[in-house]
């Protein structure tokens, strides 16, 4: 399967998507705090009565997960679970051709042998 | 004003406060008990129902993750320190997008029963050392956390009796032991699961109440909130400004920078946060049962916040930090001045339960770690029968009990705070690198593994061993001694990247493993195996 088109498609959009959310939602986080260690004076700029542009930012830390949060169940419903049911059909059904094969390649079992099990 | 010495509650309170803790603890052993596992199954054993609903799986989740600390020492640290309180609890909210993108997904459809079966899956030729490692590291943080839980209880008593005598000391930490003893051995993941449900509904209702309370007491204004914490914080405007904690010098800041990178990276890869990741049974579940709990925690971290600054502007930050220096009596403070009593009993209540859920899920972590991995694969070598394995796990869940409880009465001064962050660096700097690299690093080995594993959690214990932590500072656990050449308290910094390199330099001076494994493995953790 690990050759297929669709699965390499798949892989590289999922690749993508997961490494470039991470550092938004991480990276995000980790420069608001750097730029609240050494740069105070910036992130003590008020905006409206007490608000100051810091205390801001940590609220819009909530927005922006809520929003990659989003992103993310979109991104999973459109691009990924149409796509992995599809290949999950296809291994089972690889599956079940090779399982024929093999019932096939294989001497047939005694008739009647496994039908009245007792229980 | 509740001021009477270092007590909180007056004798109502504290009776109240007992027999709302009973019944729970009542309510929740009798269904542990009906719900353990019947038959002597592992698979129940460690996974509980597996199919429960997302919100369900979202609130245990929520249960496993938030521990008392964000409860009563986050809001305490907001209530003394403002604006960089704030920022450690949104860290602990960032962290769970971490689970949420990278890990959970790919976790659960390569994953059986713990973390080791997904590694073993990976790298085949060698699982059992790496198997031995990551029992050791599990085992390492659980044993860390349990013990900053049951300190925490100790803590948690002081606010209601004052300094405690040794006698009520030990009491205290060997009921609440057994009772999470009973937790995890008898009642395994279903009676756990049901112990962290029932914390989570109280911890979020009871956060949410007492939230819109101050809201209320300031007529929804959240300005005049700000206002009257800046006011009653005998800092003024300072308070709502980065830097009264960690903004002394540059080392200081770093420090702090060393610790959100810990939470952010660390509380991702708790053992007992991702035994929990593996329990539903299809991935379209476990995605909603994530987001659910994305928004329960984010709730918990906003409502966590207004209550501290609440405290701050009603209470005033003078009576919290008389009453405990490290600011965990603020929403106790808080909730004896806005709804007397019973409300202080409910609080201290949900607090108790929460420590109590939380040492259960650790415990239980810690137990399947040890027969899974290290019993049934190291030593039985996988030929280890189910119900031999079941009795090692209940067997050892006893002992990692008995051994948190003798730990905690050993160290039951310590600051719980430095025991937590501890474990979160030891699990960013030696579990999160083999688990990042296990699932998403075609070149990485089995070397790469063990020097990942061992690397990191040498390098956070000696860091912290040769940091102001333990000598130097009158504040630190030899204060007479002096070899701390590592400046800072939190290793995380270094022992990090230092986890991640080791990896890396262990993965490429060893001989690579088949493609064919990696390329199986990453179809397994795409696609899944329903």
């Amino acid at each position: 399967m690990s050759h297929d088109p669709a699965y390499q498609s798949l892989r590289r959009a999922h690749r993508r998507f997961g490494s470039r959310s991470t550092a938004v939602a991480v990276g995000g986080f980790l420069l608001y705090v750097l730029l609240s260690s050494f740069a105070p004076g910036l992130m003590n700029s008020s905006l409206s009565g007490h608000l100051t542009l810091g205390l801001a930012l940590g609220l819009g830390q909530f927005v922006m997960m809520a929003v990659i949060v989003w992103r993310y169940l979109v991104h999973m419903r459109t691009r990924v679970t149409p796509v992995t049911r599809g290949l999950r059909g296809l291994a089972r059904h690889h599956d079940e051709v090779a399982a024929r094969g093999r019932a096939a390649a294989e001497p047939p079992v005694a008739p009647g042998a496994g039908e009245f099990r007792p229980w | 004003m509740v001021t009477t010495g270092a007590a909180v509650v007056d004798r109502f309170g504290l009776q109240l406060t007992l027999v709302l803790f009973l019944s729970v603890v009542v309510v929740t052993l009798f269904t542990a008990l009906l719900t353990a596992p019947q038959r002597d199954e592992i698979s129940e054993f460690y996974l509980g129902n597996r199919t429960m609903t997302p919100l369900r799986n979202g609130l245990a989740m929520c249960g496993d993750y938030l521990s008392a600390a964000t409860l009563l020492g986050s809001t305490g640290l907001v209530a003394l320190t403002g604006y960089d309180g704030l920022l450690y609890l949104c860290g602990t909210a960032v962290a769970w997008m971490m689970v949420l993108l990278l890990v959970a997904e790919p976790l659960r459809n390569a994953g059986k029963y713990t973390l080791g079966d997904t590694l073993a899956l990976r790298l085949k030729h060698m699982q059992r050392p790496v198997r031995l490692a990551l029992a050791l590291c599990t085992l390492a943080i659980t044993t860390l956390y349990l013990v900053a839980q049951l300190v925490g209880s100790v803590a948690l008593l002081t606010q209601f009796t004052g300094e405690p005598s040794a006698t009520t000391r030990t009491l205290c930490v060997v009921v609440i032991g057994t009772i999470v003893i009973v937790y995890a051995a008898i009642g395994g993941m279903p009676g756990a699961t049901f112990i962290q449900v029932v914390k989570a509904v109280m911890l979020i209702s009871g956060v949410t109440v007492t939230a819109v309370m101050v809201l209320n007491r300031f007529d929804w204004n959240f300005d005049a909130l700000l206002a009257a914490a800046a006011d009653n914080s005998g800092s003024g405007t300072r308070f709502l400004e980065p830097g009264l904690r960690y903004g002394a010098s540059t080392t200081s800041k770093l420090d702090f920078f060393s610790l959100q990178l810990a939470i952010v990276l660390g509380l991702a890869a708790l053992p007992h946060v991702m035994m929990r990741l593996l329990a539903p049974k299809s991935s379209s579940v476990l995605r909603s049962s994530v987001v659910w709990a994305m928004g329960l925690v984010s709730l918990v971290c906003l409502a966590a916040g207004i209550l501290g600054l609440g405290a701050t502007a009603i209470v005033g930050r003078d009576t919290i930090a008389q009453t405990d220096r490290k600011g965990d009596a603020a929403v106790l403070l808080l909730a004896h001045d806005l709804g007397g009593a019973v409300l202080t009993a409910l609080l201290s209540c949900l607090a108790f339960v929460t420590l109590l859920a939380v040492a259960a899920g650790l415990t239980l972590a810690a137990a399947s770690s040890l027969a899974h991995d290290l019993y049934g694969e190291v030593i039985r070598k996988g030929r280890a029968k189910e119900t031999e394995e079941l009795a090692v796990a209940r067997l050892a869940a006893v002992v990692i009990g008995v051994l948190g409880m003798l730990l905690a009465l050993i160290s039951w001064g310590a600051n719980t705070a430095t025991l937590a962050f501890l474990a979160f660096a030891i699990a960013a700097s030696a579990i999160l690198p083999t688990l990042i690299y296990t699932l998403f690093w075609r070149r990485f080995t089995a070397q790469g593994a063990l020097l990942s594993l061992c690397g990191g959690l040498l390098c956070s214990v000696l860091l912290v061993v040769f940091s102001p932590v333990v000598s130097s500072t009158p504040s630190s656990l030899y204060p007479s001694a002096d070899f701390a050449w590592f400046p800072l308290q939190n290793p995380g910094l270094v022992s990090i990247p230092a986890g991640f390199l080791l990896g890396w330099l262990g993965s490429v001076l060893s001989r690579p493993e088949t493609p064919e494994t990696y390329e199986d493995f990453e179809v397994r953790t795409l696609v899944g195996v329903d």
